[in-house]
């Protein structure tokens, strides 16, 4: 044997694992990169995982997308066939690894990086070939740059084939996908970074906080907590690069579960508008808010309160056009100052930390009662049952001098009992609220306010449309009255939303209450003798505020939970099992939720579709507050119920109309 | 007293140890660069005190490490240091592997090394305990310092803008230190001022 030859060969040999074929698998010194589908065979259209993995010699290991303070994450470099993508790669929780003063985030024993692959939109045929060009650093204490070229060629067939990793994969995606909570608040000095987040676990007994950015924090130093009414904050150590303005990361807890990661993301999850934009977008919500103002007119809860107005001031008509103008002016003041002191409510409450979104108020059964005692001693009013001056009623005694707080009354009212209808418009504009800076939220709250003052603001302006309606005369006792029936209707849909809150306890508790403030106002107008009636009546009255003290907020556990409730882990699993997932948000308060849920999402003939297509129905109600479901809100930029998004069980999820007719569910969800 | 005074000092110097457990942004651009005084491989002693009213350059270095193979190696680092110390800068090299870690060489083989890979450092310098990248917040290698001529550090981190171990990157990447150091050079603050170094680990000694 040629001694040249066989050193040659020995050369050779020592040069291969550098220099690898491309194969499904390739063994290096130190790692054994392979490269697996999901499927063995794939429809040609649908989105697919492939997994680059690596298998780590013992004692060495790989890193993170954020290395830590030294190290380097894995490149890879697709090679595919035009038309078809590789994502990007989806990581793995990853460990920590401490050096003396320094740390590292990374994975010993086995690293796993998942790649979604798109194949294009017309469709592929006969085989894709997958080639990737994989670099990554090894390292004990010392580190060896190791890369491979890698190849899998997937049969194109009819329809997706498992391979024999498929399960594995799946269980990785599964382990990849963390529930997401938002950083709600950062804030930082010279020395230290504070994050604050909503957190519903358990008390967590140690956690960390990985950044995706590397530099960002001292890896080494403590990381102190505190978790306080479901808000966990965590103190880091600030490195030395500058703090980026969007915290994103990894959290890891352990509490007596054991050990869990959350994905953590920015506040904001919707760059809705850049702020450079602010001035074009910022129009286009001011208008759409000024129109969902518009059609609150309409709801069932703000119709009977503003027909009264319109009653009163068509009593006026022709008399003082001036007058009549003023109270238009009261009213609009009235709903637009109401509406900047629930804004100015829910921004303090944001600035806070907490997660708040549109009726929120209606989340408190305190409101609720209140709400509901209001409606019914208007209805009583209006039914003649007695005949005080409520300066909302707007009835007989509507003077000149009462004229301003009352118009001004019934505008805070119209504000109060329109709230929870979130029209469609309303949705949108409120969600972006959430994210604009305070003055520019506050506007789209005026904007709000404007519109629904505004058809009656138009109506006091013009008296002559005014004179067109019919003249005043006995009629309009008939039509109070009559308006005194849809107040009840208002009462008895709100008694149904706290039943749903409170049971039939807390639905019954405020009945009694009802009955005992029809007496108090019966006292009032029956029994003779000044004083002495006036203060039994109030102390009546004061009785029928019972449920007050009774009813506390919360009642959460007597929400009747289906087998759909929400959760995220539900979506990605049951979107992991290869289904579509409908999710849709709700509440009990809220009328376009349930007209959408009788007339198409309830339908035997949605129900049925959903069944045949094997689509997984998950209920997000939030008739109380829910943080979990107003995050999840959040991640389509809304800020309130209804919602309906449909997720395929891969790729990007479709957001429905808000308003549904069964043949709008089937479009959109097939 | 003098037991008082005694257990007074003995309190701080244990404050001391406490917090030099971890000085955090000892490092950072804008302060005052901590002062060393290290032997190179002649055995000279350098003080960064002595170089003050010079712009000073540190590369934090390993020879075996892949990544600072790949800069010498490739030449891209002998080159920085020819054409700086070409300008007055004074360009330290600084050796921070404990013994029996990858990287260390003692003096003598230093020298030789040094020869290999093109060193063209003012001083190369040996700091075996590890105490001077600690003071510096040195994490990786290679790591750039830039100091101005009154002391103060202007640049802290990567060489360039890849992390890579590969020298098909130099061509692409942006050489934040260099441009540090033009930027020290002409009087101006750099921008970036820090960026994120990448590389291996300093072989600190196991403690």
């Amino acid at each position: 044997m040629n001694r040249w030859f066989l050193s040659l060969c020995l050369m050779l040999a020592a040069l291969m694992p550098l220099r690898a074929l491309a194969a499904e698998r390739v063994a290096l010194e130190h790692t054994t990169a392979s490269l697996v589908s999901e499927y063995s065979q794939i429809d040609g259209k649908s989105p697919f995982w492939v997994l680059f993995r690596l298998d780590i010699q013992e004692g060495w290991h790989t890193y993170w997308i954020n290395p830590g303070d030294s190290g380097l994450a894995p490149a890879l470099e697709w090679v595919l066939p035009e038309g078809v993508e590789a994502g990007e790669i989806v990581w793995q929780p990853p460990h920590r690894q401490a050096f003396g003063p320094l740390m590292n985030y990374g994975y010993s024993d086995v690293a796993y990086h998942l790649v979604q692959i798109t194949p294009p939109k017309e469709g592929l045929t006969g085989a894709l070939p997958l080639k990737v060009s994989a670099s990554w650093l090894v390292c004990e204490e010392e580190c060896i740059p190791e890369e491979a070229e890698l190849s899998l060629t997937v049969a194109v067939g009819d329809g997706n084939v498992t391979s024999p990793q498929a399960g594995e994969i799946k269980l990785l995606v599964q382990s990849a996908s963390l529930e997401a909570l938002p950083v709600t608040e950062l804030k930082s000095d010279d020395t230290s970074l504070t994050l604050r987040l909503p957190y519903q676990g358990a008390q967590p007994q140690d956690l960390y906080i990985y950044p995706r950015e590397a530099g960002v924090i001292e890896t080494v130093a403590a990381q102190p907590f505190d978790l306080k009414d479901a808000i966990l904050t965590v103190r880091l150590t600030r490195g030395m690069l500058e703090v980026p303005d969007a915290f994103e990361g990894l959290l890891e807890v352990r509490d007596a579960n054991g050990l869990r990661h959350y994905a953590l993301t920015a506040s904001d999850p919707t760059p809705a508008i850049a702020s450079n934009d602010v001035g074009t977008g910022l129009w286009l919500i001011l208008l759409s808010a000024f129109a969902g103002g518009i059609i609150l007119n309409a709801m069932p809860c703000v119709f009977p309160v503003l027909s009264l107005k319109a009653l009163a001031i068509s009593r006026k008509a022709g008399q003082d056009d001036v007058h009549i103008r003023r109270d238009g002016l009261a009213y609009t003041a009235g709903v637009v100052i109401s509406f900047l002191l629930i804004g100015g409510l829910f921004l303090l409450i944001r600035a806070g930390g907490d997660a708040v979104g549109w009726g929120f108020h209606m989340q408190s059964p305190w409101v609720v009662t209140a709400l509901i005692y209001l409606l019914f001693v208007i209805g009583l009013n209006l039914s003649g049952f007695y005949d005080i001056t409520l300066s909302f009623g707007g009835g007989q005694s509507l003077t000149q001098k009462d004229g301003w707080s009352g118009s001004f009354a019934t505008g805070a009212l119209a504000t109060l009992v329109a709230t929870p209808c979130t029209a469609p418009f309303m949705a949108t504009a409120l969600g972006a609220a959430l994210t604009l800076p305070a003055v520019a939220a506050l506007g789209v709250f005026a904007a709000l306010g404007l519109g629904l003052a505004f058809p009656f603001l138009l109506l006091s302006w013009f008296p002559a449309v005014l004179r067109k309606l019919p003249k005043p005369g006995p009629w309009m006792e008939t039509f109070r009255q009559f308006l005194a029936f849809p107040m009840y209707l208002a009462a008895v849909w709100l008694v149904w939303v706290l039943g749903q809150q409170g049971g039939i306890t807390a639905a019954a508790l405020v009945l009694t209450g009802l009955v005992v403030l029809t007496l108090a106002v019966w006292v009032w107008r029956r029994v003779s003798g000044g004083k002495a009636k006036a203060i039994l009546a109030v102390f009546i009255a004061l009785f029928s505020l019972f449920p007050f003290v009774v009813l506390t907020r919360g009642g959460d556990a007597l929400v009747e939970r289906t087998d759909a409730a929400f959760s995220v882990e539900r979506i990605e699993q049951a979107r992991a099992g290869g289904e579509g997932v409908f999710v849709y948000g709700t509440a009990a308060w809220c009328i376009t939720c349930k007209v959408n849920e009788r007339v198409a999402l309830e339908t035997a003939e949605v129900q049925a579709f959903m069944a045949q297509n094997n689509i997984t129905v998950i209920r997000a109600d939030w008739t109380n507050a829910d943080p979990a479901i107003t995050e999840w809100l959040a991640q389509f930029g809304r800020n309130g119920v209804p919602l309906y998004v449909y997720y395929p069980a891969s790729g990007e999820p479709v957001v429905l109309p808000q308003v549904l007719t069964p043949a709008i569910v089937r479009e959109k969800l097939s | 007293m003098t037991y008082s005074r005694r257990l007074i000092s003995a309190g701080l110097m244990a404050a001391a140890v406490g917090f030099g457990g971890h000085v955090a942004h000892a490092a950072r651009p804008g302060t005052t660069a901590p002062a060393f005084s290290l032997k190179d491989v002649d055995g000279k002693t350098v003080s960064l005190a002595s170089l003050k009213g010079k712009v000073v350059v540190i590369d934090w270095a390993n020879y075996q490490c892949p990544f600072d193979k790949m800069h010498y190696e490739s030449g891209n680092l002998p080159a920085l240091q020819k054409k700086y110390t070409g300008k007055g800068v004074v360009w330290l090299t600084i050796h921070s592997s404990a013994p029996g870690k990858q990287g260390y060489h003692a003096p003598a083989d230093m020298k030789k090394e040094n020869v290999r890979v093109k060193n063209a450092a003012t001083y190369v310098l040996t700091d075996y305990d590890g105490k001077v990248a600690r003071a510096y917040d040195a994490k990786t290698t290679p790591q750039i310092y830039v100091i101005d001529k009154a002391g103060v550090l202007q640049y802290n981190g990567a060489i360039d803008s890849i992390p890579s171990a590969k020298a098909d990157t130099l061509a692409k990447a942006v050489p934040h230190g260099a441009n540090a150091i033009d930027a020290v050079l002409a009087g101006k603050k750099p921008s970036p001022a820090a960026t994120q170094p990448y590389g291996c680990n300093i072989k600190f000694p196991d403690s």
